[in-house]
């Protein structure tokens, strides 16, 4: 055997495993990536699957044990919100208008059990109002790439 | 201040946009005075990035809230090196920063590389300019930093607590400039590609020239006629470059992870959101493109892989930068949603298509000298560990794409776990720490020697006899210390 079939067969066979471990990876971790007006609308079909929900904490829904093991609070769309209970470690920075993105299993159409809750990298401000309104404009921060 | 900085972002197009053209065109059909009036063109451009930069710099310090940039990230709170940071923190301001950072490589490269006399210095320095003029042409387009802010303000908004942190000042300068250095050397393998193709294009010319002159001469040949073959020259030029890039990018990928594992909520080091893999992945394509370069030093292989990943990894780099502006990923990091981001996907696509073409067009020349012989030699380790490191970064690419690709094949955006980009780790990890531990002790283009030999079997033997005395008890140990073939 030559040594370029030899090196064509082993990197044919890490490939092979690589795509392999690629797939079993997939498989066992994919979820569905949803806004939570999306979430609420297809509710009735998610079932047990695990999703990730993007949406953002509304104001005074946020509670906090003091020893910060879970936190229950709500995430808003653009229409619905979802209720979330979250288990511990709860994030320093999640507070009430922050970006979030829930990943858990629906325990009924209304209510996202959390198995991880990540904040949203403070990145972008947005206004609700009219961008051409004096001082009132979308504001974007952090273009981590350049 | 605003018009000036406006002024200088014109002139700096037309500077940067006119040395690119002239140095190119000028060094291929040789005309010097056509690159001369190339380089003093540049030289307009980067002064007018300077002031523009130094004027979007100032008006941060002191606050002045008629650019609606300053109002957007800055405030009277906040404390004046945090104001200053903000110069990265926003679309046109880390745009600016990021052209002018390019410029000023090309100028540093055109310097060092003044005394070699390299023939690639015109194009590969008018090729930077190019990127330049491109980036300059996205702000004066798409994002301007010197615009008014609509009304009289007061007061900004200021930055966000949570990126008033001693990395905000550090880590993304460090990623673009990482990004930027990738630059040179993708210029110096384009060019590279261009000059042999000139070279041969001059060398068919004045050979039927010849012939046409004189009928007694003879036919020119089919071997006459062929490219010649690309020498490993340019690498003396490119390589330090990309080492430095390699570098600069791997510190600034260490940096945002350290600054993620701080902030409870950001996924810990590592989170494969693909903002951190859109940095990751060139990062990996460069780890195999310094690999190539040297297998091409020294024997005379991997010149295609060398060649395509300079050209691919600075691709990448804005492929990262596609990441942040499409808004079409679903990423802890939230970015602005324009369509530079869709500016940024056509210049790697130029580039890939490109780079591409100029690779198989010279695909004569570039025939490697030698061939594999061993796969106990350093070359096949390379090689090898050049395949592991592309599966890698082939599976974060199809885990950063997932959302986008899921959206457009099924309808429904799906995203893949961290078990995904793990699974694949346990594999691949494994082959590359077998490669690189045994690659130093291999020679290149042979077999170990003896004493070579003897090094390996004393690095794998004797971790194991320690680890059969300190981690096993009992029977289990035995044949770990029969493979040692040393007394228990």
């Amino acid at each position: 055997m030559t040594t370029g079939i030899k090196l064509a067969v082993g990197g044919f066979i890490v490939a092979a495993v690589t795509g392999y471990m690629a797939y079993q990876g997939a498989a066992s971790s994919w979820q569905y990536y949803l806004t939570v007006d999306e979430c609420i609308a297809a509710s009735d079909n998610l079932g047990e699957s695990r999703l990730r929900v993007h949406g953002s904490v509304v104001p005074g829904s946020l509670q906090i044990a003091p020893d910060r093991h879970t936190a229950r609070f709500e995430i808003a769309g653009e229409r619905g919100k979802l209720k979330v209970i979250a288990p511990g470690p709860i994030p320093d920075n999640l507070k009430e208008e922050v970006e979030v993105v829930v990943e858990g299993r629906l325990s009924d159409s209304e209510t996202l059990h959390a198995e991880q809750v990540l904040t949203k990298c403070a990145s972008k401000y947005q206004s609700q109002t009219p961008p051409s309104e004096p001082n009132r404009f979308e504001v974007s921060q952090v273009e981590n790439g350049p | 201040l605003r018009l000036i900085g406006q002024v200088c972002l014109l002139l700096s197009l037309v500077g940067t946009g006119y040395a690119a053209f002239a140095c190119v065109i000028g060094w291929y059909y040789g005309r010097r005075g056509i690159v001369r009036a190339g380089i003093a063109s540049a030289c307009v451009g980067f002064v007018g990035l300077t002031i523009a930069l130094i004027l979007l710099g100032y008006a941060l310090l002191v606050r002045d809230f008629s650019f609606l940039y300053v109002s957007q990230y800055s405030s009277r709170l906040l404390p004046w090196h945090y104001s200053l940071s903000a110069l990265w923190v926003g679309q046109a301001g880390s745009l600016l920063l990021w052209a002018w950072m390019l410029g000023l490589l090309a100028f540093v490269y055109r310097i060092l590389s003044r005394k070699n006399g390299s023939p690639l210095r015109s194009p590969a320095f008018g090729l930077v300019m190019g990127v330049v003029c491109f980036i300059v042409a996205t702000m004066v387009f798409g994002a301007d930093p010197m615009q008014h802010a609509p009304g009289l303000r007061d007061e900004g908004e200021g930055l966000s607590p949570l990126l008033q942190h001693p990395a905000m000042l550090i880590h993304p300068p460090i990623v673009f400039l990482g990004y930027s250095l990738w630059a040179v050397p993708c210029a110096l393998a384009i060019s590279v590609l261009l000059n042999n193709r000139r070279i041969a294009a001059n060398a068919s010319h004045n050979f039927i020239g010849a012939s046409s002159n004189d009928s007694s001469q003879h036919v020119p040949t089919v071997q006459a006629l062929q490219q010649p073959a690309i020498g490993a020259d340019w690498l003396s030029d490119a390589r330090p470059w990309a080492l430095l890039a390699w570098i600069t990018l791997g510190v600034g990928i260490l940096l945002g992870a350290e600054w993620s594992y701080e902030e409870l909520g950001w996924g810990g080091y590592w989170a494969w959101d693909p903002v951190e893999n859109g940095s990751l992945i060139p990062w990996l394509t460069g780890t195999i493109c310094l690999h190539g370069m040297m297998a091409w030093r020294f024997l005379g292989i991997l010149k295609k892989i060398a060649l395509a990943l300079a050209i691919t990894t600075f691709g990448l780099c804005n492929f990262a930068t596609f990441l942040t502006r499409s808004g079409i990923f679903s990423s802890l990091h939230a970015f602005s949603q324009s369509p530079i981001g869709w500016m940024f996907l056509g210049l790697m696509i130029v580039l890939a298509v490109g780079g591409g073409f100029l690779i198989v067009r010279q695909r004569s020349a570039l025939v490697p000298e030698n061939t594999i012989r061993t796969i106990w030699s350093r070359e096949a380790q390379i090689l090898i560990s050049a395949t592991a490191l592309s599966l890698m970064a082939i599976v974060a690419l199809i885990g950063t794409l997932s959302v986008a690709l899921s959206d457009f094949i099924f309808g429904r955006r799906i995203v893949v776990g961290t078990e995904f980009y793990n699974n694949v780790l346990i594999p691949v990890g494994l082959v590359l720490l077998a490669t690189i531990a045994l690659a130093p002790l291999l020679r290149w283009g042979r077999n170990p020697t003896t004493a070579q030999l003897k090094c390996m079997r004393g690095s794998v033997l004797f971790p194991a006899r320690w680890s059969a005395q300190r981690g096993f008890t009992g029977s289990g140990a035995h044949w770990y210390l029969a493979l040692a073939d040393l007394p228990a």
